[in-house]
């Protein structure tokens, strides 16, 4: 006697077997004892099955009880418009506009802050064609998120095929960036005296040097850079140290350790790093823009100087205006500034009687706390709590299960400390190191850079929206989870003003947030289902 | 509550035509009758979630998600089939929607392992299985199943769903239904197993 197999034994007990399978197991049942207790044992599955699913084993939470209500007026609507245009106006006026006017002012003039820095060709021509790509792929991702908010469910195939087509299509664009020479080298490169470089000229070694001739741009990645011969487009560096005793015809764009301008450079000079020395032999057509911890400038600038420094000594020559922010000055005897000069820093500056200014030093001392009699100071408290609140709103309406799970995070303190320092500090730095060293291309690098300053706003609507809910307790509705977070950032914003206690609460709350981020992200890389009747996971 | 399963078709009749009533008014745009489709259906929805999904969180969220979406979908329901059913057709959607998205679905791909044979059981040891384990040793097995294998046994037997309906929510063909629960069935059993062999320290508090 053959038996069923317990395939059809289900598919029978469910009732699923055609009406002729059906009554021939059935007969057979009546006869054969093993089938049957097959089958009564998988009945019995199912009535346990059964069982386990719907007993009540939990309570419904409190925040299920009333229906999700739809708010007959867009209060929030309205609000988050408010918001914005108090966001925009205080990022504008804030930190946007006094940015260009004293950029404009030191010969950069015309376009947006961002534009100029990344894509006007300030650091580097490639961020031109890299825009190209940026726009390609945003218009890429708008078109994917289009197509798929007009189907909602997508077949995987469908998505992938659009891609592809996509990328195939962005791959038969010509290509924008023009031919450079390259070289990786490890330890040492040089361009020996009367060699050319007929384009540009990329190199990633420990040193370089370059003592014959670049006509295009020179690109380098590395510890150290001498230039003794003659570059003829810009100069880029990335490094611990950078000499240029040759002449350049552009302009030279550095993020070192120590700049030593030794030679002419044709157009500007731009340079973040830590010390810079101008010697006084050497001449810069243009602007000079310097970001770091000190300057010694004693040669020419044929046009404006900018300079953010902490100690900034000025011997040589302005031919335009002079801007200073420092937190010390020294203008020497054989100093001279031909057109407006400003000084702003939190000590007097030391002026040389003999200095030769066109126009009387235009001193403006800046006192390091905030100035508490004036209203200014809570208006702008006021529109940064704004801008805050708009942040958090738009990060609870595009992600809210993120949210939540960021916030949840935040319940987890001390690690998420750990976590933040462990990727402010350590992560800041070892992506620096990453893009002096080469490991990582510089535009991946910018962007992770660039990553940072959303996370770290971002760390203070998260711990915002938990001390609010430790403060009204755990709430049902999303209107008062927006509630809460705004008391939360008030709290911030008032802690965060008072004197001396200010920074240690600032750096508390992106400590925590960024490590409460970086945790909620960390878990979600790890999708495993927890326990669906596991103790952590009944509240 | 009475029974989870809040099929109309297991109520006693006034209740049934009360509830058509409200169904009726809430499609019209009436808030209190919807406000009662909802006390009545939203706890049976956050058990299904509940058993469907990871984390009560998530059961909550979706839960609320659901009904945001039945709400909003209500005009496009046929008054003539039961609305217990089409509930749970978008609720199923919606968690499975979620699954998807959070990649738990690797388990669908394994189409070959779904073609292997399974060992026939011993009705004997499995009935010796069934009756040492609790509903609640149940549960907490069915939590470590994949993805798919949980969400067909819930749509299943806490769903009442056919086998069409299951086919529909779980993008299968409706010849491999039986498999799949099969092979969940066979999955459980093991998880209970295991559970059993590990010592029955685990089956105590939660």
């Amino acid at each position: 006697m053959t038996h069923f197999d317990e395939m059809t034994c289900l598919l029978y007990l469910e009732g699923q077997l055609e009406r002729a399978r059906a009554l021939e197991l059935a007969a057979h049942a009546e006869v054969c004892a093993d089938c049957r207790a097959l089958l009564r044992v998988l009945e019995r599955e199912s009535q346990l099955l059964g069982q386990a699913l719907v007993e009540e084993d939990e309570t419904v939470p409190a925040r299920l009880l009333a229906p999700p209500a739809r708010e007959a007026v867009p209060w929030s609507g309205i609000l988050a418009f408010g918001f914005t245009v108090a966001a925009a106006y205080t990022f504008w006026t804030s930190i946007v506009e006094p940015w260009r006017q004293q950029l404009s002012q030191a010969g950069f003039g015309g376009s947006n802050l961002l534009t100029m820095l990344f894509f006007g060709g300030v650091l580097w021509k490639g961020w031109g064609a890299m825009l190209n790509t940026l726009e390609y792929g945003a218009m890429m991702i708008l078109g994917i998120l289009a197509l798929g908010l007009l189907r909602r469910r997508w077949h995987r195939w469908t998505t992938v095929a659009v891609v592809m087509g996509a990328a195939a299509a962005a791959l038969t664009l010509p290509p924008a960036v023009s031919a450079a020479e390259y070289h990786a080298h490890s330890s040492f490169y040089i361009l020996a005296s009367g060699e050319v470089v007929k384009n540009d000229l990329i190199v990633t070694a420990g040193t370089a040097r370059i003592d014959g001739t670049v006509e295009g741009d020179l690109i380098f990645f590395g510890r150290s850079l001498t230039i003794n011969g003659h570059v003829m487009g810009d100069v880029l560096g990335f490094g611990q140290s950078v000499r240029v005793n040759g002449p350049v015809d552009g302009n030279v764009r550095v993020c070192s350790g120590m700049l030593l301008l030794g030679g002419p450079v044709a157009k500007n000079v731009t340079s973040f790093g830590q010390t810079v020395e101008f010697d006084v032999r050497s001449q810069v057509g243009g602007s000079m823009m310097l970001f770091g911890a000190a300057a010694t400038l004693d040669g020419r600038i044929g046009r404006d100087l900018t300079a953010y420094v902490g100690r900034d000594v000025l011997n040589g020559v302005v031919g335009g205006n002079a801007q200073l922010r420092a937190g010390r000055l020294t203008i020497g005897p054989t100093a001279e500034i031909n057109g407006k000069a400003s000084y702003g820093g939190q000590r007097p500056p030391e002026v040389s009687p003999q200095a030769k200014l066109a126009s009387p030093l235009e001193v403006h001392i800046v006192h390091r706390r905030p100035d508490y009699a004036s209203p200014r100071f809570y208006l702008r408290q006021f529109l940064h709590w704004c801008a805050a609140f708009l942040f958090g709103l738009l990060i609870v309406f595009l992600m809210p299960g993120f949210f939540s799970d960021v916030v949840r995070s935040t319940e987890r303190a001390g690690i998420s400390f750990g976590l933040g320092l462990i990727v402010l500090v350590a992560g800041f730095f070892f992506v620096i190191l990453s893009i002096l060293l080469a490991l990582i291309g510089l535009p991946v690098g910018v962007v992770i850079l660039f990553l940072y300053v959303p996370a770290i706003y971002a760390a203070q609507v998260f711990v915002g929206a938990f001390v609010g809910g430790k403060l009204l307790g755990p709430t049902a509705s999303s209107g008062d989870a927006l509630g809460r977070l705004a008391l939360g950032l008030l709290v911030i914003r008032v802690l965060g003003g008072i004197p001396i206690l200010r920074v240690f609460v600032w750096i508390a709350v992106i400590l925590w947030g960024v490590g409460a981020l970086t945790l909620a992200l960390y878990d979600r890389s790890r999708t495993r289902p927890a326990p669906l009747a596991g103790g952590q996971a009944i509240g | 509550m009475v029974d989870a399963r809040k099929r109309p078709e297991g109520m006693s009749s006034p209740e049934r035509t009360e509830l058509s009533d409200a169904i009726a008014r809430a499609r019209a745009g009436n808030s209190d009758a919807w406000g009662e489709l909802y006390r009545h259906y939203a706890a049976p929805i956050f058990r299904f979630c509940r058993r469907a999904l990871p984390s009560r969180e998530e059961a909550e969220d979706a839960t609320m998600g659901i009904f945001l979406k039945v709400r909003e979908k209500l005009g496009q329901y046929d008054p003539s089939r039961p609305f217990g059913a089409w509930l749970y057709k978008v609720a199923a959607n919606h968690c499975w929607d979620i699954l998807r998205r959070r990649r738990l679905r690797q388990d669908l791909e394994t189409g070959e392992v779904e073609a292997l044979p399974l060992e026939h059981p011993s009705p004997s040891q499995l009935q010796r299985l069934i009756e040492q384990r609790t509903t609640q040793q149940v549960r907490r097995a069915l939590a470590e199943l994949p993805a798919r294998a949980r969400m067909a046994l819930v749509l299943r037997y806490y769903a009442d769903m056919s086998y069409d309906e299951i086919a529909e929510a779980l993008g299968v063909r409706r010849t491999f239904v039986g498999v799949v629960l099969l092979r969940a069935r066979h999955q459980l059993r093991e998880a209970l197993g295991q559970r059993g062999s590990a010592g029955l320290a685990a089956g105590g508090k939660p």
